[in-house]
């Protein structure tokens, strides 16, 4: 929920943004529904064949030394929500081919029980794609994180998917802090990089910063960057 | 005559045989419109038309948006610090004012979702096959 700019003010920015920083593709996903199961074969096929998925600790070491170590370009694969479907439709497909995924993964959608995952959906403006899984079940579980965890960047998008800034202090220090208590509990260990939605990046607002720092993330992606944050 | 009047010249002509049309009325085209990048201003103004088009049908919480990234490091350290006086990405950068050039001669009105909706369009460039073009 940032604040509108007009066409010139944004053409200003991101033409800043192209002319004065290392940039990397991102591809975002939401939900990836079995039907289109063709279309995203033939889509990951042409990434694992020309370019390579880099994970955190390979923007860590471009960020630090400014090189790039591999021999292809870098395109992160970004999969929101905690979608079950990505799961069960792209998980498969990445581990064949090679390449790494980032579940940017709403915790509290994983924590909702399964007959109530549906409703938690429409309140929280999650698409659907109603009748996909008859059982209920919309969202990947916690058993299916852990199976992935390492091998794919698992990273939080918040605990509920609303907007932070509007949010009083409480609540923003739970979507923020609660989140990555889900994960510590839940994979054992914090995860390294958080978005929230709408995407504003780390320096727009104080108080998120404050709160992104405390919880211990190291990356923020947002909708034109990813940024290295301070320790 | 000046390469701005001959623009405008061309996209008149354009737009009085419907090649183009302000967006939100339909554009018929003969021929398929090719997702590689065109060369001249008009086929450039046809193409980002059609492409603009075709990404608001775009039902993203279905289908893949592809995008730009531009990377920070915030932390202490040495940074990928960028080239002293030059852009970085200077076939990209001039990618995107030429777009923006061109969009704003058949959509005066465009907004901010327009601008983001260019670097939208070159990223997936990148990601057709035939249309390759690195970064890194």
């Amino acid at each position: 929920m940032s604040t509108p700019v007009s066409f010139a003010q944004r053409r200003q920015e991101l033409g800043q943004l192209l002319a004065r920083q290392p940039l990397v593709r991102a591809i975002n996903f939401h939900n990836t529904s079995s039907w289109r199961n063709a279309e995203f074969e033939q889509q990951l096929q042409h990434i694992a064949q020309n370019f390579s998925t880099p994970n955190q600790d390979d923007l860590d070491r471009y960020l630090q030394t400014g090189q790039w170590h591999k021999d292809k370009p870098g395109v992160i694969l970004a999969f929101y929500e905690g979608y079950r479907s990505n799961y069960d439709v792209i998980v498969p497909m990445l581990d064949r081919l090679g390449l790494i995924g980032w579940f940017f993964v709403i915790t509290g959608f994983i924590n909702a029980p399964v007959e109530q995952q549906l409703s938690y959906a429409n309140r929280h403006d999650i698409g659907m794609d109603l009748g996909e899984y008859l059982d209920g079940r919309y969202a990947m579980s916690w058993e299916e994180l852990r199976s992935i965890d390492g091998r794919h960047v698992i990273a939080s998008h918040a605990l509920s998917h609303q907007f932070l800034e509007p949010m009083d202090e409480a609540t923003r220090r739970e979507e923020i802090i609660g989140s990555q208590d889900s994960f510590r509990k839940e994979l054992g260990h914090p995860v390294k990089t958080f978005v929230s939605r709408g995407g504003p990046a780390f320096g727009e607002n104080p108080a998120v910063d404050a709160l992104v720092l405390e919880a211990g993330y190291r990356f923020q992606v947002s909708n034109f960057r990813i940024q290295r944050l301070p320790e | 005559m000046q390469r701005r009047e001959l623009l405008e010249k061309l996209l008149d002509t354009a737009l009085a045989m419907g090649l183009l049309a302000p967006l939100g009325l339909a554009v018929a085209h003969a021929q398929p419109v090719s997702e590689a990048s065109p060369a001249t201003d008009l086929e450039t103004a046809t193409w980002l038309d059609h492409q603009l088009r075709q990404l608001a049908a775009l039902d993203s919480s279905e289908q893949s948006v592809p995008m730009f990234l531009a990377l920070e490091n915030l932390a202490d350290g040495p940074a990928a610090a960028p080239a002293a006086g030059a852009a970085l990405n200077p076939e990209l950068l001039a990618q995107f004012e030429r777009y923006a050039d061109l969009l704003l001669q058949f959509k005066p009105n465009a907004n901010e979702n327009d601008a983001v909706s260019l670097l939208v369009l070159m990223a997936r460039q990148g990601l057709v096959p035939g249309s390759m073009e690195m970064c890194w």
